[in-house]
């Protein structure tokens, strides 16, 4: 499941039909509304994040394939309903004062801001990244964000290696343990990683084209998507 | 031979941020085309002595250099890693580190843009990719790519600037015996090209032969090896040695693992119909190349899988150590581990007790960070923590003799011949897989188990320790 993720996560070519800043915007705002309803909307938008879904799906989908697209959210999907089943032990045990149907909008609100957190990672490469804030003068951040780009599905790997490791270590105690050689393991990736950007020299900024014609579609969804706020 | 000086190191003093001294007024001349291995102890100054070589030293690492380092006469100390890769490429340890972009054919037009410009960015890469045989890899991603596959498209990346030197850093560290032969094909193939090699590897005994001199680096310093009297001294040592034994088949107790017709895959079927049964005091080893499903099938073992069909039957506590050892680690220290650990079986003082006088017996310092050891030591003090304190049933180990020094190798296998529970590891070299004298050998592919031989005589295995003793200078 964690190789398959990782997979997800990687820049795909065909993201390239779309101009940048639709790239940019579509998956953000999607991200950010999903966060503002939350907060400020008291009443249900199960529309809105159904919606968001359907659409991040389908372009997911066009990027790698249905099938890979429901292998690498598996884990994410899991977690997701971990945490709908837990809800749902607990209302009914007279536990929490959330109803179904928030238990439910909360579940598919998590999904929507994942799937479109995905589609930035598949839909932004590394090296438009580095052009994007080193054009607005970030270049040591842009360094550090293409480093921690590059070493995530490895990075996925080890944590799943770690997980497995000190589950059976410790009998399936002390599991926040795991996070002690996970983060000693990022700072032995980060410093070798450090070496191939001098070495190599770091991802250049390539300047791709901001607008495209069919991009119009992706913001005819978004926007129908917002619309459905209204309904 | 040309006879121009490649590179050349004299009287090179490093260390890192003010601490002892780890290379010590270090001289070294190698000539342009000359092909020379340099074998070390681990902590050395193996790997510090690469750093230096690829420029990333004291940017990255803090490490303060003195001394005098030139590539061709030029002097290199302090030079830009980018300029200084065009003329001296260092392919370290981890393959995986080496590339900027997840698509290979991406990353290697990326890199030959900064080197050459646009216009012969693709003519160089389309000749890389032919010349190293990487053209079926060309759309993989970089993290898909198996241990020796990543090496050689690292290898591939190094040349692309055309470097007159290329340095390998424990070039072995991951290969399985097919990866080792390919990589040799390859030194011949850049020796070929007239290129001057420098090889740092522990692992040496299939390639010495290659090497026009070998080094060795010893209390900060470099000297040429005299091969002949070694070899000859070390043969005199090995007809001296006795073999590990491990308790033979009557000593075996209740059955831990059992696996009945076991099949399993990802995209494609990967294991089918694995049968295997494992008794408490017995040891197997499964030999495989790399992606051939060894690790997989750890992982239908330990649950973390579950098999397309058929049962995995696993009886008590089981450990698994993994490939990348320091994973296994959480605490500060080793004596924090073994706290914890016999805290987490509710073990009392006696258990504390026990584990620290066995680290103590095996030269392992209880106080030490885990961090601190070296990777022979990481996997030794695991097997030790997890048989002292835990007692498992079962101990799984993926590849624990990938990255171990000869003379490692010939300690772990000792260790485990002490060690009760059943265990099974898994190997992609059959290297040392004759010193598992009363070991259950059986080598994995095209998804099935069956039984294996050893290839090489134990002679010749501990023949490899004790040159390797000699060499670096390991007393026994």
């Amino acid at each position: 499941m964690i190789r398959d993720l990782a997979e997800l996560l990687v820049t795909k070519p065909r993201a390239r039909g779309f101009g940048l800043a639709a790239r940019l915007t579509i998956p953000l705002t999607l991200i950010v509304l999903s966060i503002i309803v939350a907060v400020v909307r008291k009443e249900s938008s199960t529309i809105f994040y159904a919606s968001s879904l359907v659409f991040t799906s389908g372009l997911l989908a066009y990027n790698s394939g249905l099938t890979r697209l429901l292998k690498g959210v598996q884990l994410i999907l899991l977690f997701i309903l971990l945490g709908l089943f837990i809800n749902i032990v607990a209302l009914a045990a007279g536990l929490t004062p959330l109803s179904l149907e928030k238990v439910l909008t909360g579940a598919l609100r998590l999904s929507a801001i994942a799937f479109a957190a995905i589609l930035l990672f598949q839909w932004v490469g590394i090296e438009e990244w580095v052009y994007l804030f080193s054009s607005a003068g970030a270049e040591g951040f842009a360094r550090i964000l293409a480093l921690s780009m590059i070493q995530l599905p490895l990075t996925l790997r080890a944590f799943s290696e770690a997980l497995l490791s000190v589950r059976l270590k410790y009998g399936g105690k002390y599991f926040t343990r795991i996070l002690n050689p996970l983060l000693l393991h990022a700072m032995n990736t980060a410093r070798s990683a450090s070496e191939t950007l001098l070495i190599y020299g770091p991802p250049a900024p390539v300047k791709t084209r901001m607008w495209r014609e069919r991009d119009i579609l992706l913001y005819a969804g978004l926007s129908a998507i917002a619309l459905s706020l209204l309904v | 031979m040309r006879s121009e000086i490649a590179v050349q190191l004299e009287d090179l003093w490093a260390r890192y941020s003010s601490g002892e001294w780890i290379l010590k007024g270090l001289n070294l001349s190698v000539s342009e085309g000359e092909s020379v291995l340099i074998v070390g102890a681990t902590g050395s100054g193996k790997t510090t002595l690469a750093r230096i070589l690829n420029g990333t030293a004291g940017p990255i690492y803090g490490v303060e250099v003195k001394g005098s380092y030139k590539v061709n006469g030029v002097e290199a100390l302090g030079l830009d890693p980018f300029i200084l890769g065009l003329k001296i490429h260092v392919v370290s340890q981890n393959p995986y580190i080496h590339f900027l972009n997840f698509i290979l054919e991406q990353d290697y037009r990326d890199y030959a843009k900064k080197v050459y410009g646009d216009r012969f960015e693709k003519q160089v890469v389309e000749k890389t990719l032919t010349q190293f045989n990487l053209r079926e890899l060309r759309h993989r991603y970089f993290f898909n790519l198996s241990g020796g596959q990543a090496r050689r498209a690292a290898t591939g990346k190094a040349l692309i600037s055309d470097p007159e030197v290329l340095v390998f850093d424990e070039p072995f560290m991951w290969l399985d015996d097919k990866g080792v032969d390919e990589f040799l094909d390859m030194l011949h193939l850049l020796k070929r090209l007239g290129k001057t090699i420098i090889v740092f590897e522990h692992r040496f005994n299939r390639v010495i032969r290659f090497f026009d001199k070998v080094f060795v680096l010893r209390n900060g310093r470099i000297e040429e090896a005299d091969l002949t009297a070694l070899l000859r001294a070390a043969a005199r040592k090995t007809l001296g040695t006795t073999l590990v034994q491990q308790p033979d088949k009557g000593e075996l107790g209740e059955v831990v693992l059992k696996l009945e017709n076991v099949s399993f895959g990802y995209k494609e079927p990967v294991l089918n119909n694995i049968s295997l049964e494992l008794r408490r005091g017995e040891g197997v080893a499964i030999i495989g190349l790399n992606g051939t499903g060894k690790t997989t099938l750890l992982k239908l073992i330990t649950g973390y899988l579950k098999p397309w069909k058929g049962r995995v039957e696993v009886r008590g506590r089981f450990i698994y150590i993994p490939q990348l050892i320091h994973l296994f680690y959480t605490e500060g220290s080793l004596r924090e581990e073994v706290v914890k650990l016999c805290k987490s079986r509710s073990g009392n003082e006696a258990c504390v007790e026990e584990a620290l006088k066995a680290l103590w017996k095996e030269g392992l310092n209880p106080d030490k960070p885990p961090s601190k050891l070296s990777h022979g030591q990481m996997v030794k003090a695991a097997v030790l923590l997890a048989s002292k304190t835990v007692k498992p049933d079962l101990i799984l180990l993926d590849e624990p003799f990938s990255g171990l020094t000869y003379v490692d190798r010939f300690n772990l296998i000792k260790l485990l011949a002490e060690t009760p529970s059943a265990k099974l590891l898994t190997t992609s070299s059959r290297e040392f897989t004759s010193l598992l004298s009363n070991w259950r050998l059986l080598v994995l592919e095209n998804g099935g188990l069956k039984p294996a031989e050893a290839l090489e005589k134990p002679l010749n295995a501990v023949f490899s320790v004790e040159l390797a003793k000699l060499l670096i200078g390991v007393e026994d």
